[in-house]
C-alpha cells in the first residue's frame, strides 16, 4: 500500500470534515509517517521499505478513519465558530464606519490630560490664571482650566473656563451638562450664563461668567441635577482678584 | 495517538478561539466605538449615559413595530431619574433613539414629560410619562389648551386619543415604590390649531378634585 492510498482509505468515512480540516489530517498524518520514515532512514533503511514499515505500524486505515469520523462528529461546533467568524466580520465593519467616534476619544483624552484651548469672550483681560479645578458631576467630571476677570459687554465679569469628559476614558460625556451648572459669587444671586459651548460625544467646554463684587476672591460653582447637588469654590485671580 | 488527539481536538479549540476573538470584538466595539449592541438594554445604557442619568432600571418596555419593525420604547427610573427612550434593530445591532429624561430630584407632585417618536413620512406616536408622588393622585390627564382658553375648557387632546390614565390601569406602573405612569396617542396634525398651545398634565383624586397641576415643559421630539 503506497502513502497515498494509505491516506485516502483513512479520510475516505471522514465526509462531514470540512476541506480545511480534511487538509489538515492529511498533513497530519503525513508529517507522522515522514517522523517515522526519518528515524528509519537514519538507521540505513530503503525508503521505500521504510515506509511500508511505517505505514504498517500505523495500523489498519479504516480503523483509524473510523476513530476519526467518531471524534469529528461536533457539527454544532463548526457551526458555532462560522456564526463567530461573521459576527466578528460584522463587527468590524461596524467599527470602521464609526471610526470617527474615535475623535471623542481623542477631545475626551486632550480634555482630561492636557489644557483644551477655550478661547475668552472678554474684551479686555485685567488678570487670568489657569488652574486646574475638578468635581465629579454625576457620571461626568467638571474640570475648570482658566479663570479671568475682565470686561465683557461694558461690564466687569469673572469669566471661568472649563470642560466635561465622563469618567470612563472612552466614554460619553453627558449633553448639555452645563445648563444644570451655576456660577456665582459668594454674596450674592448675581449670575450670567453664557458662552459658546464646543461639544462632541467625548467632551463638552464652555465659558460661564459671573458679575463680581468688590473684595470678592471666589465664585462659587454648583452642578444641581438629578438629586444630585455639589459645589466647587474657584478663586479669581490674584492680581486683580479682590476687585 | 497522541497526535491524532491533538488534531482532533482542533474543531472545539478553533471554535472557541473564534469565539473569543469575536467577544473581545464585540467587547471592544460596545465600549469604544458604542456600536454593535447585541441586547437592546445595552442600547437604553447609551442613552443613560448620553443623558447622564446613572444606570436606571427597567419600569416597562413596549414594542413600536409602526415605527420600527423591531422598535422598543423603554420607560426607566432610578430614585432621582424617570426617562422615556427607545432602540431598534438595525445593521449597526441595537441602535439608540435618544429620549427624555426627567428629573425627578426637585419635590413635586407630578413628575412629567412628553416623548414625540417620529418615522419621517411614516408613522409617528406621542408619549406622555413621568412619575406620581402624591398618593393622593388616582387619574392623571393630559390636554391641549388655546391660548385664548386659560381654563381649558376646550380641553384639545382628549378628541385624538386617550390622554387619561386611571391608578390600576395598564399604563400606571409601580416600581420600587413609586408609582409611574405612561400614556400614548397618535401624533396629531396640529395645523389646525392656533401656535401657542399649553400642554397640562392635571392629577385629580378619585372624588374627581384637581390635586396637582403642571405644565408639560420636558420634552423631546426624535426623528428618524
Amino acid at each position: 500500500m503506497t502513502r497515498r492510498e494509505f491516506l485516502d482509505q483513512v479520510l475516505s468515512p471522514l465526509g462531514r470534515l470540512t476541506a480545511q480540516e480534511r487538509e489538515n489530517v492529511r498533513r497530519e498524518l503525513e508529517e507522522h509517517v515522514e517522523d517515522r520514515m526519518e528515524a528509519l532512514l537514519e538507521m540505513g533503511w530503503d525508503a521505500e521499505l521504510a515506509e511500508e514499515r511505517c505505514l504498517e505500524a500505523m495500523g489498519d486505515p479504516a480503523e483509524i478513519g473510523r476513530e476519526m469520523a467518531r471524534q469529528y462528529r461536533g457539527r454544532g461546533w463548526l457551526w458555532i465558530g462560522r456564526a463567530a467568524v461573521a459576527l466578528t466580520v460584522v463587527v468590524c465593519i461596524q467599527a470602521v464606519l464609526g471610526v470617527e467616534v474615535l475623535f471623542n476619544a481623542w477631545d475626551g483624552l486632550v480634555v482630561r490630560t492636557l489644557r483644551p484651548q477655550i478661547t475668552s469672550m472678554l474684551d479686555e483681560v485685567e488678570a487670568e490664571e489657569l488652574v486646574d479645578l475638578r468635581m465629579g458631576i454625576g457620571n461626568d467630571v467638571l474640570r475648570v482650566v482658566r479663570v479671568s476677570v475682565g470686561e465683557a459687554e461694558g461690564q466687569r465679569v469673572a469669566e471661568i473656563a472649563m470642560c466635561a469628559y465622563d469618567r470612563w476614558p472612552f466614554g460619553i460625556v453627558a449633553h448639555n451638562c452645563e445648563n444644570w451648572i451655576t456660577v456665582e459669587r459668594r454674596e450674592s444671586e448675581a449670575r450670567i450664563h453664557g458662552g459658546p459651548a464646543s461639544r462632541t460625544y467625548g467632551a463638552e467646554c464652555w465659558q460661564m461668567y459671573a458679575l463680581p463684587a468688590p473684595g470678592d476672591r471666589s465664585v462659587v460653582l454648583t452642578y444641581s441635577r438629578y438629586g444630585e447637588t455639589v459645589s466647587l469654590e474657584v478663586p479669581l485671580p490674584e492680581q486683580g482678584g479682590a476687585v | 495517538m497522541k497526535r491524532k488527539e491533538k488534531c482532533l481536538s482542533s474543531r472545539r479549540r478553533r471554535t472557541l478561539r473564534r469565539v473569543l476573538i469575536a467577544a473581545a470584538a464585540v467587547l471592544l466595539v460596545n465600549r469604544i466605538f458604542w456600536v454593535g449592541f447585541l441586547f437592546p438594554i445595552q442600547a437604553i445604557r447609551y442613552n443613560e449615559e448620553h443623558a447622564g442619568t446613572g444606570r436606571t432600571a427597567v419600569v416597562c418596555r413596549k414594542w413600536v413595530p409602526e415605527i420600527f419593525k423591531t422598535g422598543l420604547v423603554y420607560l426607566t427610573e432610578n430614585e432621582n431619574v424617570t426617562m422615556l427612550s427607545g432602540t431598534y434593530l438595525s445593521f449597526c445591532g441595537w441602535t439608540n433613539i435618544y429620549g427624555v429624561p426627567l428629573d425627578c430630584g426637585p419635590e413635586a407632585p407630578i413628575h412629567v414629560g412628553w416623548w414625540s417618536l417620529v418615522r419621517l413620512e411614516e408613522a409617528g406616536r406621542f408619549y406622555v410619562f413621568g412619575r406620581v408622588d402624591d398618593p393622593d393622585i388616582d387619574w392623571m390627564e393630559v390636554y391641549f389648551m388655546r391660548p385664548d382658553d386659560p381654563l381649558g375648557e376646550e380641553r384639545i387632546g382628549r378628541a385624538h386619543g386617550n390622554y387619561g390614565v386611571h391608578r390600576g390601569d395598564g399604563g400606571w406602573m409601580e416600581k420600587d415604590g413609586r408609582s409611574y405612569f405612561l400614556f400614548e396617542a397618535d401624533l396629531v396634525d396640529w395645523s389646525e390649531y392656533p401656535t401657542g398651545l399649553r400642554a397640562v398634565a392635571v392629577g385629580y383624586d378619585e372624588d374627581r378634585n384637581v390635586v396637582a397641576q403642571v405644565d408639560l415643559e420636558e420634552g423631546h421630539v426624535a426623528v428618524r
